[in-house]
Order: C-alpha cells, then sequence, then structure tokens
C-alpha cells in the first residue's frame, strides 16, 4: 500500500524527468559523441572516430578559438560593469520616492522584454553610416563627420556593447530596486540616527545588502553574455576582422556555415562546461539563500 | 535645507530623464521609420519625423502572406503550444517538488539549470537529431525543443506559488471525499490562476524572442518571425522601412503581455532567486 502510494507520487514527476532525458541529456550525449569524430555535412565519406583530436586542435592550435573567447570576454566584462554601475545609479535615484516612479520604470524596462534580434535591427539602423540616427544625431549639434561604427574594428566591439547595455540595463535596474525594497527602513534610520551620512549608509548597509541580489543578477547576466549571439549576428557578423566574433558566433560559422559538425561539436562542449563552472556557483548562492 | 532638496530633486529628474531617452530613443526612432516611405528613410541628415506617415509599410507585411504575415501566425502557433505543453508538465512536477518535497533539494535545481543552457551547445544535436525524425521546419520540431529551456523555470514559478498557497484548503477538500487529482484541479489550480498565467506568459515570451534555433531548425513553412527578420539581409538593398514595420508588429505582442506581467517580471526574469 505504502510503496504504491509513492509511485503515485512520483507519477507526478515522471513527465518532467522524461523531458529532460529525452531532450537535454540524449542530445548532450549524442554531441559528445559527434564531437569525438570528423563529421562533415559537406563530404561524402561517413565520418571517422578522432577521439580527443578536436579538443586537441581546438586547446593547442586553434588561435580563433581563443581570440572568440577573448572577444566573448571582453564584450562581456565592460557591458556587465556598464550595467551594473547606470543600473544601480538609476535604482537609487528610482527609490527616493520621487513621482511618477511607476511610469518611469513602465517606460525604463521596456528594452528588456523585445526580442532580442529586434534590438540587434534597431542598432543597426541607428549605427547606419549614411542614413543612421546616431550621425545625424552627430550632424546635428555639428559633428559632419560620417563614422562607420559597424566597420570600422575597435569601434564595432564598442558598439556592440553599447547595444547591449541598452538591451540589458533596466534587468540591472529591476534587480537592484526589488532588493532595495526589501531593505527594512528601520535599519537605514538606525544608521541615521547614530550619524551616519548618506554615503556612510550606502556603502555600509545599502550595499552590503543588495550584495546577493547584485550577485545573482550579475551571474544570470554573465551566462548570457557567454551565449551572445543574436545582436552580433544582424549587427556584425563577428566582423570587421573578426574582432566581435564571439564564442557563440565562432561555433555557429563552424558548424552551420561551414558544416563542421565534429569540430562543432567540440567547440560547444567547451561553451558548456564553461556555461556549467558559473551555473553552479549560481545555484550554490540561491541555495545558500534558502537555508 | 529646503533649497539643497530642491536641487537634488531636479538633478535626480535630469538623470532619469537622460535615462528615459537613451531607452526610448531607439525604439521611437524604429516608429517612425515604420512610417517613412523609400525616400524619406534614404536621405541625410535623416527625417525625424516624418512628412507624410504612409501605411504601405504596414499592409506590405500584413498583406503580403510570404513577407510578415505568415511569419507572425507562425511565431504564435509554436509559443501558444509550447506554453500548453509547459504548463501540462510542469504543473505536476511543481506540485509533487513543493507538497511531496520529492526531490526539493536536488531536483528542482537540476531543472532550473535547464534555463542556464547555452543554445549553442545543444543546437548541433538538435539539428542532427530533428534532421534524422524529418522534424525540421516543423511546428513540432521547434516547439520540443524550446521545452527544457521553459520547464525550468516554469517549475521554478509555479512552486513558489503553490507554496504561497495554504495547504489546509485542500487537505479540508480531501477530507471531504475528493481525491488528491479532484483536489489539484478543482481547487488548487482555480487559487493559483493569476500565477499559472504569469507562467504561460513568460512562456509565451520566451519563445517568441526566441531567435538561435529559430534559425536553424527551421527553413521555410515553419519559420518564426525572428529568423525572418534576420532574412531581410540582403546586400543590395535593404528595405528598412518595411523591417521596421515587422519590427513594430514583433515587438507589440510581447510588450503588452510584459506590462500585464509587470509585477512579476523580476521573479521571472530571475527565474525565482529574486522576489520583489
Amino acid at each position: 500500500m505504502k510503496t504504491k502510494r509513492m509511485l503515485s507520487k512520483y507519477n507526478y514527476l515522471l513527465p518532467v524527468i522524461v523531458l529532460l532525458v529525452a531532450i537535454t541529456i540524449f542530445p548532450l550525449l549524442y554531441s559528445l559523441i559527434v564531437s569525438l569524430t570528423n563529421l562533415r555535412l559537406t563530404s561524402m565519406e561517413g565520418p571517422k572516430f578522432v577521439g580527443l583530436k578536436n579538443y586537441y586542435e581546438i586547446l593547442f592550435h586553434d588561435k580563433r578559438f581563443w581570440r572568440s573567447l577573448y572577444n566573448t570576454f571582453t564584450i562581456a566584462v565592460p557591458a556587465l560593469v556598464l550595467e551594473a554601475i547606470i543600473g544601480l545609479g538609476i535604482a537609487l535615484l528610482l527609490n527616493r520616492g520621487i513621482r511618477g516612479k511607476k511610469i518611469i520604470t513602465v517606460l525604463l524596462i521596456l528594452p528588456v522584454v523585445i526580442p532580442p534580434i529586434t534590438t540587434g535591427l534597431i542598432w543597426r539602423m541607428l549605427y547606419h553610416e549614411k542614413y543612421g540616427a546616431i550621425n545625424g544625431l552627430l550632424y546635428a549639434i555639428g559633428i559632419k563627420y560620417q563614422i562607420t561604427w559597424l566597420s570600422t574594428p575597435g569601434l564595432a566591439k564598442f558598439a556592440v556593447i553599447i547595444t547591449d547595455v541598452w538591451q540589458w540595463t533596466p534587468f540591472m535596474m529591476m534587480m537592484i530596486l526589488a532588493g532595495l525594497q526589501s531593505i527594512p527602513v528601520e535599519c537605514i534610520e538606525a544608521a541615521e540616527i547614530d550619524g551616519a551620512n548618506a554615503f556612510q549608509r550606502f556603502i555600509y548597509i545599502t550595499l552590503p545588502m543588495l550584495r546577493y541580489t547584485i550577485m545573482v543578477a550579475t551571474l544570470l547576466r554573465i551566462m548570457d553574455l557567454i551565449k551572445l549571439f543574436d545582436v552580433i549576428f544582424v549587427l556584425t557578423m563577428g566582423g570587421p576582422g573578426g574582432t566581435t566574433e564571439t564564442i557563440s558566433i565562432y561555433t555557429y560559422l563552424v558548424s552551420f556555415r561551414a558544416f563542421r559538425m565534429g569540430f562543432g561539436s567540440a567547440l560547444s562542449y567547451l561553451v558548456l562546461i564553461i556555461t556549467v563552472l558559473f551555473s553552479t556557483y549560481f545555484i550554490k548562492i540561491v541555495r545558500g539563500k534558502g537555508k | 535645507m529646503r533649497r539643497a532638496a530642491v536641487v537634488k530633486d531636479i538633478f535626480t529628474y535630469i538623470a532619469l530623464g537622460l535615462a528615459l531617452f537613451f531607452a526610448l530613443f531607439p525604439i521611437i526612432w524604429t516608429v517612425s521609420m515604420s512610417f517613412k516611405t523609400i525616400a524619406e528613410y534614404y536621405t541625410f541628415p535623416p527625417v525625424w519625423i516624418p512628412r507624410i506617415p504612409t501605411l504601405d509599410n504596414y499592409k506590405y507585411m500584413l498583406f503580403t502572406w510570404t513577407s510578415g504575415l505568415k511569419y507572425l501566425i507562425n511565431s504564435t502557433i509554436v509559443a501558444s503550444l509550447n506554453t500548453i505543453l509547459i504548463l501540462l508538465i510542469s504543473i505536476p512536477a511543481a506540485y509533487a517538488i513543493a507538497r511531496f518535497r520529492i526531490g526539493y533539494k536536488n531536483l528542482s535545481f537540476w531543472i532550473l539549470s535547464q534555463r542556464m543552457l547555452p543554445p549553442i551547445a545543444v543546437v548541433i544535436p538538435y539539428f542532427l537529431l530533428l534532421r534524422r525524425l524529418h522534424l525540421i521546419d516543423t511546428y513540432w520540431g521547434l516547439v520540443m525543443v524550446y521545452l527544457p529551456f521553459n520547464i525550468g523555470f516554469a517549475v521554478w514559478l509555479l512552486i513558489g506559488f503553490i507554496q504561497d498557497f495554504p495547504q489546509d484548503i485542500e487537505e479540508a477538500a480531501m477530507v471531504d471525499g475528493c481525491s488528491r487529482l479532484k483536489a489539484i484541479v478543482r481547487v488548487v489550480l482555480p487559487i493559483i490562476a493569476p500565477g499559472l498565467a504569469v507562467c504561460a506568459i513568460f512562456c509565451f515570451i520566451f519563445c517568441w524572442n526566441e531567435f538561435m534555433f529559430a534559425l536553424i531548425l527551421t527553413r521555410e513553412s515553419a519559420k518564426t518571425v525572428t529568423a525572418q527578420l534576420a532574412a531581410f539581409q540582403s546586400p543590395t538593398k535593404i528595405m528598412w522601412g518595411e523591417i521596421s514595420a515587422l519590427v513594430v508588429l514583433a515587438i507589440i505582442p510581447v510588450f503588452v503581455l510584459a506590462l500585464s506581467v509587470q509585477r512579476y517580471l523580476v521573479r521571472g526574469l530571475a527565474m525565482g532567486a529574486v522576489k520583489e
């Protein structure tokens, strides 16, 4: 009787477990096997087992892989820092109990919810050197030079960072605002009575109490930035000269333009490993909070 | 003292005004583009507000089947099917985790971690497997690959909603002779209905916004609006006005949906790790 009841309780979880095994574990094992072969969709011969050769090639001989990793992090770090600082700033301003807070917040979060592919297209129009709005605005204030935002190596990376900041700063702002609202007013008031000035209250009370929220938001953003694909796909497709080729774009080009599926699978496994490191840390933090 | 406060307020509004300009200008510019004729979007310095607004771009997107409307409908179908399946799978799972505490410690985090899976890590096996199953460019192929990504936070959101709901009420129903399943359907679900709606809306938005899978796993008949938007990149002539119209049409539904769950946006985006 009791085992029968236990069984029926596990039935509730059966669909989700079947689903996860069939749609994530099995495909991941499948691609692990593919990553050990030289599968190419363009070649007539069948795939051959090559062992760890793909991984060896990537880690020790593939400059393009290391460059794409470098690009991913040199886009992710400045974007993240800007998003955190601006997001914190706006959240603090909104939290001052100003009028119109609700409507301002709604308008500010608009970029977060729209499809990233539309973000890419919108910014591609803005950056256009001949007809774009940014050069148009610069023209209006007297800078007559037409800047080629997306085809100059240094600028293209900058353009990608700004686009990410535009879309994701509101996310940081929302998270921090939620964190700020959970800080008990008494804490701040007590510090005020003890003679702490606004700056001290911020450094010693507000910031430490926001630590968990900021950590969670940062880790979520890091994992998103490792995946960065959609916006670059329409803005630069990795160019010019590979300066915005992130790890996801590189893997895509190898697998679906050159159709080197074996090599691409090995690359994708390395991306997976990097993400798992961050997500393990994320889960550890969220769990710690639960206790 | 009072003067200092006024100065502070003025500074606050100026800073927020700048933030609003940065956030909204790109969208307003795109909306303006969508009402421009070809002569107006190919000029420099740019025309900020179209002199004679035209609806031609919207007409082209909505009344020429293979330019926009078809893909908006495809996106709707894929997102709706996925949302229904997600609810069917995640309601019992969330209930079991919240009430029976099965897998409360490990399974729930494993489910959550699905959301963090990088799409590029699974898109290659999905492509190879769906090709074998002849499911490339079908609704069901796309619906299936979106499941793991949505299940993670759907289960997490629902665990939260079920835990907020007192157990006594459903136990009372069970004492009155309801089976547990009946108690769930008749008592629990109606009460957590707002939570279910929030969960459904997040699933829908995720599917609607997704791009990489749609790009790689569809060709023409199941192509979604995001994949169609990327396909406009012809090197010769870029139809900015028409693209802007489709961008606006793709943004409106998600914006309306997001507004309706605005209160839960933080919870949804942070996968339940932060609650407001």
